[in-house]
């Protein structure tokens, strides 16, 4: 089973103009489907939060119904799905408003987590790590040479055609990680080959395994993170592998048994000790 | 509980702002014109260093068109500035120091991606009292420049010092920005309004990793120039 966390925070670029965030993230756990979402509304359209909003909650919804359904076997089409539902999605919620849908136009990661498969797709520069016992790679990232680098936005026309589609086979993947392109200096250990930073995944997936994770924590530290050197929206989901027998029944003091997740406490530990803005 | 705070890589090089600055020292330039010149460009050398951002961010070269053109301080971080007197003399052969700068300014661009290094749009300031000598020059180099321009590959600042200046060869420099006058000789306020406003695209998110992507970032983010207070009414 898996674990799941994440949050946004708004730039800092943004907060000087009094811009909200225009990030959005979102996960569902249900039956052995786990399905996460990030998306990146475009800064420079005026209704973009809404799109990136819309998008993240379509996007779990459908990819969870398509991964549930019996007999489904075709996982690059359950993330066609995705992108062609939220397309239409955003088209529809545009013209219902008199709006264009470039108005709304954002990036989109989605992520399906089965019980033999870790299925990625993502339109734009969005970024997605998988990790195996703390070896991280990431996931098709977005092209950066001249001309093909644009961030393509779910809003296009031709969104399907440019939607990175990756089917994992899940054994062996531990952690999921996904982001938008705000944390990519604090991530990455190289932006032209997008190679991960590997400290942080391995603090975030201790931390997620910890049982005393929150998305407040992941929120605070993600707005604490002032100089990040891109002053864009910051967004982090964090999924991690945890066994069923992982989990202890602890005594508590008061005689009530809670359910404790066992983890590397030492890698939790320094995850959480480790102070604002050091290396 | 202590606060949830990974590590985070520390090491990334910032994105750079390239900025050529194309001063004119051609004779009629000798006297109190050098001197003010020469004054304002140190107290941009002490300004950009006093900017958190544009000290790391900022790039800036400066080119001579006098005898000859020149480049005088090859591409050097804002924090590692320092002020060089230059000396008036020459003709003004404005055309060779165009070709000189967009041959710097592609050479760093490419240095930038061959760094791994994220970029803002490059500035092209062109400061003259007078006109182009090297007229056959000056034309094809103009139409470089606009070019240049025209790709989003190069943001141009012309600047015209004095009654003699002649504006309408630095039209032919930007199909998107009027050349404006400075005001006297008010370098000072100039350079203090360059290091400003090389502060204000640094501290914006108006970069990528190519010029589409710069391009893209600049219609998110656009860069709030503060007033010219140096130019002429």
């Amino acid at each position: 089973m898996w674990k799941v966390t994440g949050a946004s925070a708004v730039g800092t670029t943004h907060e000087v103009i009094g811009r909200a965030c225009d990030d959005a993230s979102a996960w569902s756990t249900e039956a052995d489907v786990t399905c996460l979402a990030v998306a990146d509304g475009a800064g420079s359209r005026p209704l973009s939060s809404r799109g990136s909003a819309l998008a993240v909650e379509r996007a779990v919804s459908v990819a969870s119904a398509c991964a549930r359904e019996p007999g489904a076997s075709d996982p690059a089409a359950w993330l066609r799905m995705v992108f062609s539902d939220v397309h239409e999605q955003l088209g529809a919620l545009a013209s219902e408003q008199n709006q264009v849908p470039d108005d709304y136009a954002t990036t989109l990661a989605i992520v399906i987590l089965t019980r033999d498969l870790v299925c990625i797709g993502q339109v734009g520069d969005t970024i997605v790590v998988a990790g195996r016992e703390g070896a991280y790679e990431t996931v098709a990232p977005s092209p950066r040479a001249e001309y093909v680098n644009e961030t393509f936005f779910v809003t296009e026309e031709r969104a399907l055609d440019l939607a990175r589609l990756t089917i994992l086979p899940a054994a062996g993947i531990d952690s999921v990680f996904l982001s938008t392109d705000g944390l990519r200096y604090k991530i990455l250990d190289d932006l032209a080959t997008a190679v991960p930073f590997v400290p942080f995944f391995d603090d975030v997936a201790a931390y997620v395994r910890s049982p005393d994770a929150t998305a407040d924590a992941v929120q605070r530290f993600l707005a604490r993170l002032r100089d990040d050197q891109s002053g864009d929206d910051k967004t982090l989901v964090a999924a991690a592998r945890i066994r069923p027998d992982d989990i202890q029944h602890t005594r508590q003091p008061g005689g009530q048994t809670t359910e404790r997740v066992a983890t590397d406490q030492t890698a939790a530990e320094r995850a959480a000790t480790a102070p604002a803005g050091r290396a | 509980m202590p606060e949830f705070f990974p590590r985070v890589n520390q090491d990334n090089p910032d994105p750079r702002i390239a900025c050529a600055l194309l001063l004119d020292t051609s004779g009629s330039m000798n006297g109190e014109p050098i001197d003010q010149l020469n004054q304002g460009f140190k107290l941009f050398c002490d300004e950009i260093r006093d900017d958190e951002l544009a000290k790391k961010r900022a790039e800036i070269t400066v080119i001579t068109f006098g005898d000859t053109a020149k480049v005088e301080i090859p591409f050097t971080e804002g924090r590692d500035l320092e002020p060089k007197t230059l000396r008036a003399g020459g003709a003004t052969p404005m055309g060779a120091a165009l070709n000189l700068a967009l041959g710097q300014l592609a050479e760093q661009k490419q240095a930038y991606k061959e760094a791994g290094l994220e970029y803002y749009r490059p500035w092209l300031f062109v400061l003259t009292d007078g006109e182009p000598t090297d007229r056959e020059a000056f034309a094809a180099a103009a139409e470089r420049v606009r070019q240049a321009e025209a790709n989003r590959g190069v943001s141009v600042f012309g600047i015209g010092i004095g009654k003699a200046a002649n504006m309408d060869r630095l039209k032919e420099l930007s199909a998107q920005r009027t050349p404006l006058k400075l005001d006297g000789l008010s370098f000072r306020e100039f350079f203090s309004w360059l290091s400003a406003s090389l502060g204000a695209a640094s501290a914006s998110n108006a970069f990528g990793s190519s010029d589409t992507g710069v391009a893209q970032a600049e219609a998110a983010d656009q860069i709030p120039l503060p007033p010219a207070g140096w130019a002429a009414a």
